[in-house]
């Protein structure tokens, strides 16, 4: 209760009225716009805004750490909300300059940072209600992803950056926050960041499950097949039972909305017992 | 102009190409350079006309050593006309000859009247609004001894023209043509200083001649006193012939009929050429 | 060069200046009306006007101007049209600084807009200092080492930027893309204003060389017997531009081209005196690039296109053109 006081509070010193014309940038702050119910006040979004469908219809302002300020002020927002990654800062400064309020949402690929942004969002457009009742059911649906079997996966997680060939996910990526959101272990746990494993590298990783995403996978065949995908998986244990497991990238990895249906989506495909991949 | 060498010595590459030189030329000389390839003779221009900074030995531009001219001085005073030059920018003809005038302290109106002049007297007004790289080599070359012809500004007195084998791609009218009015310009005391390979243009237009020879100073003099046979055998390894020009008795170098070796009768001749070859 | 052929084309220069200027200025996602532009005040469109259209059109010339100027110096001094001032290693040292700054800066470059070109500005200035201290000996720049040093010193530019690309997180990677394609969409008073004194400085070294480069286009024998201090010259054009170069690459990244072919439009239209190619490719170099610049901010509205992406669609075809016109005239 009280909470909600205080949310309600901010929110009247932040902003007098519901803003009418919003520009989100970043995907899943886009998503939670529409999930608060607020999808009709957007008037542009970024280029990493693809979910809902509806969100690719609206006026694009580029990729979110190339933003153009004139491009964004000629859209007329009353309120333009971005992710912490979003960039240049000069952009941003200019948007501020002339006197657009902007809002940056906190950073944290974690369960607490995709709630507290719902929350941020939520009272920024005027969606408090909204957004508590969102961040109820994420938690409940995090609560209630199926249990890992008895033990827990060694999972590999990759990934393109761009349209090169797949990078192994090791620690501090959005990718190894999600495996421990679920409780498997991360396989490419030994480094930091995305890097390239040669062959040998990968047979010695030895996954029993391989995730990827959508658009990796359309980058480097289109096939469902480890051995296409990045030649020397199909040596391990992964690779004899087939096991590769394909979600789209702003699902899995935004943070977003979604996250517990998420999660509760990968657990599942990890307890799934081993048979050849399909689309 | 007058110039004087002493003690000259100039390294090349790590090679000594002349050592201990010494002659004096004056107002009004046509001095030809003579020798074999490598003798050093376009060394010792570029080394007289303060380009190149000689190994050791002192030069002077009326008593001044030159290393007390300025570049700016220098360029108002001497012009130097290359074998070839190579110019990849599209510059018009009359812009190249500007370039002299420019260099001879003239701006504006009198930089233009003194291209018009230059480029008159080197018979090349017509090519003017060309651009460089259209003209065959040996109309570039005329542009280019235009320029050096605004350079010396309607006062040859004074002035020292340095000529590094400036007729290779000349025909021979157009030879003729330049050293007549180098000749000229050294009549109206301009000083001329010109590596040639011809003999023959360098006896009718020089009044001295260097022999320069395995670094050395091998002769200077009138072209009647250095162009001798046993001289030219000693340089060139040649067999020639001597003789006073039929109406004005310049000497005229004839070579052969067999060009190296002494002379070997007719009827030996295939034997000699077996052996030759 | 006919007073007649230099005063006309002064005078287009300036018309067309005052074209491309009104048309940058009028052209944006924002639209501003006349009264806006002209009296100033507080609305969203004299904001927009004052702190993003001037500077940016400002910077724009300044940076296309200073690529045109030291891409015609290049020429003059490697005596080529086809040099161009990244020849010398000033775009290679610029990307270098600038992707470290990128990728070690990390928490540091939010709190100064200022680091990541400053990075990029001694990364260029260090890479031509190198270049100038291995061909010179002396006082005497040997042209041909110069060469050979740039394309050195690029190389080696392009393992650290390696090194550099493969330690970066991916957003990192973005980053450094974007900035080697070349915006100017940082554009501010600051950014043009921080541009001004280094373009100053490299027009003022190279304001009275134009007779200079002139002579050194017959090799630098003759221009040396023509009285001019070659020397002179050449530091003179290596240090406008380390520091022009250097100052615009840093704030814009990247932008290619401008240096080769605005000198040779000038070439076209009047010849090779430097007198009027020096002063003609800064004009034509900031037009050509404001003119990218606004197809740059307005073909995918309200998305911005890095301009040199633009600037190299456009040049790539015409530097071909060019390259096979000369082949067909020298045939």
């Amino acid at each position: 209760m009280r909470k909600i006081l205080c949310l309600l509070l901010l929110s009247t010193t932040l902003h007098a009225a519901t803003p009418l014309r919003v520009v989100t940038v970043g995907g899943a702050v886009t998503e939670t716009a529409f999930a608060l119910g607020s999808g009709d006040v957007l008037v542009g979004v970024d280029t990493s805004s693809t979910f809902p469908e509806m969100a690719r219809a609206l006026p694009q302002v580029g990729y979110q750490r190339a933003l153009s300020a004139e491009g964004i002020a000629s859209l007329r927002p009353d309120l333009v909300i971005v992710s912490a990654n979003a960039g240049p800062p000069t952009a941003l400064a200019h948007l501020a300059a002339l006197k657009i309020p902007v809002l940056r949402l906190v950073a944290g690929d974690s369960l607490d940072g995709a709630t507290t942004r719902v929350l941020q969002m939520g009272e920024a457009l005027g969606r408090e209600g909204e957004a508590t009742k969102l961040v109820e059911k994420i938690a409940s649906e995090v609560g209630a992803r199926v249990p890992l079997a008895a033990h827990s996966p060694r999972v590999l997680f990759v990934m393109s950056l761009g349209q090169g060939s797949p990078m192994v996910a090791g620690r501090e990526t959005a990718a190894a926050a999600m495996l421990e959101l679920v409780g498997a272990q991360n396989a490419g746990n030994a480094i930091q960041g995305y890097k390239q494993f040669s062959r040998e590298a990968l047979v010695l990783l030895d996954p029993e499950i391989v995730v990827t995403t959508s658009r990796t996978l359309a980058a480097n065949g289109g096939e469902a097949n480890l051995a296409k995908l990045l030649p020397g998986l199909e040596i391990t244990a992964a690779g004899r039972s087939g096991r590769l497991i394909v979600m789209d990238d702003l699902f899995l990895l935004g943070f977003g909305p979604r996250i517990g249906e998420a999660a509760q989506e990968l657990a599942t495909k990890l307890n799934e017992p081993s048979r050849r991949a399909e689309r | 102009m007058t110039i004087t060498a002493r003690g000259l010595s100039i390294v090349r590459g790590g090679i000594n190409v002349i050592s201990d030189v010494r002659f004096s030329v004056s107002s009004g000389a046509f001095l030809v350079v003579l020798g074999r390839n490598g003798a050093g003779k376009s060394s010792l221009l570029h080394a007289l006309s303060g380009e190149l900074q000689p190994a050791s030995g002192e030069i002077a531009f009326d008593g001044v050593n030159i290393r007390q001219w300025s570049p700016v001085t220098l360029a108002m005073r001497r012009s130097f006309l290359a074998q070839q030059t190579d110019c990849r920018l599209p510059f018009l003809a009359g812009e190249i000859v500007h370039l002299g005038a420019e260099a001879a302290g003239q701006r504006g109106v009198g930089a233009r009247r003194l291209v018009a002049s230059a480029l008159e007297e080197a018979g090349v007004e017509h090519l003017a609004e060309r651009a460089m790289w259209q003209l065959s080599g040996g109309e570039q070359q005329r542009i280019h001894w235009a320029r050096i012809l605004a350079q010396v500004n309607g006062k040859p007195q004074g002035h020292c023209l340095f000529l590094d084998e400036p007729i290779s791609s000349l025909d021979i009218a157009h030879q003729h043509e330049l050293l007549q009015k180098a000749a000229n310009l050294a009549r109206r005391g301009a000083t001329i200083i010109a590596v040639l390979h011809d003999l023959n243009l360098a006896s009718r237009y020089a009044d001295q001649l260097m022999l320069l020879h395995e670094t050395r100073l091998l002769a200077l003099g009138p072209p009647s006193e250095v162009l001798t046979s046993a001289r030219l055998r000693e340089v060139f390894g040649i067999t020639t012939h001597v003789m006073p020009h039929p109406i004005d008795g310049t000497p005229l170098i004839l070579v052969g009929p067999t060009t190296f070796g002494t002379e070997i009768r007719t009827d030996s001749a295939q034997t000699a050429l077996q052996t030759l070859c | 060069m006919t007073l007649a052929k230099g005063s006309a084309f002064c005078v287009f220069l300036a018309i067309l200046s005052a074209v491309v200027a009104l048309i940058s200025l009028r052209t944006g996602a924002v639209p501003i009306s006349w009264r806006e532009m002209v009296g100033g005040g507080d609305s969203v469109g004299s904001m927009v006007f004052q702190t993003m259209r001037v500077p940016r059109l400002l910077l724009g010339f300044l940076c296309g101007g200073a690529l045109g100027l030291c891409g015609a110096a290049m020429q003059g001094l490697f005596r080529n049209p086809l040099a161009d001032p990244a020849l010398v290693g000033v775009s290679g040292g610029a990307a270098l600084g600038a992707v470290a700054a990128i990728v070690l800066g990390g928490p540091f470059l939010s709190h100064s807009i200022y680091i990541l070109p400053a990075a990029a500005f001694f990364g260029a200035l260090a890479a031509a200092i190198l270049v100038h201290v291995i061909a010179t000996r002396g006082v005497r720049v040997d042209v041909p080492t110069l060469l050979l040093a740039g394309i050195a010193i690029n190389a080696f530019a392009g393992a650290g930027i390696g090194w550099m690309i493969y330690g970066a997180t991916d957003s990192q990677l973005r980053d450094f893309t974007f900035w080697s394609l070349g915006s100017l969409a940082g554009a501010g008073w600051d950014a043009t204003l921080g541009c001004l004194p280094f373009v100053v400085v490299a027009a003022g070294l190279l304001a009275f060389r134009a007779r200079a480069l002139n002579a050194l286009a017959l090799g630098e024998s003759n221009a040396w017997h023509l009285g001019v201090s070659i020397e002179g010259v050449k530091h003179a054009v290596l240090a406008a531009t380390a520091f022009a170069v250097g100052a615009v690459t840093a704030f814009t990244g990247t932008i290619g081209f401008i240096g080769l072919v605005a000198p040779h439009l000038v070439r076209l239209a009047v010849g090779a005196d430097h007198r009027l190619v020096l002063p003609g490719s800064f004009i034509i170099g900031g037009c050509l690039l404001c003119a990218a610049d606004v197809i740059a901010r307005t073909a995918r509205a309200p998305a911005e296109i890095p301009v040199g992406i633009v600037v190299a669609s456009l040049g790539a075809p015409f530097f071909l053109g060019l390259l096979l016109r000369e082949k067909r005239a020298r045939a």
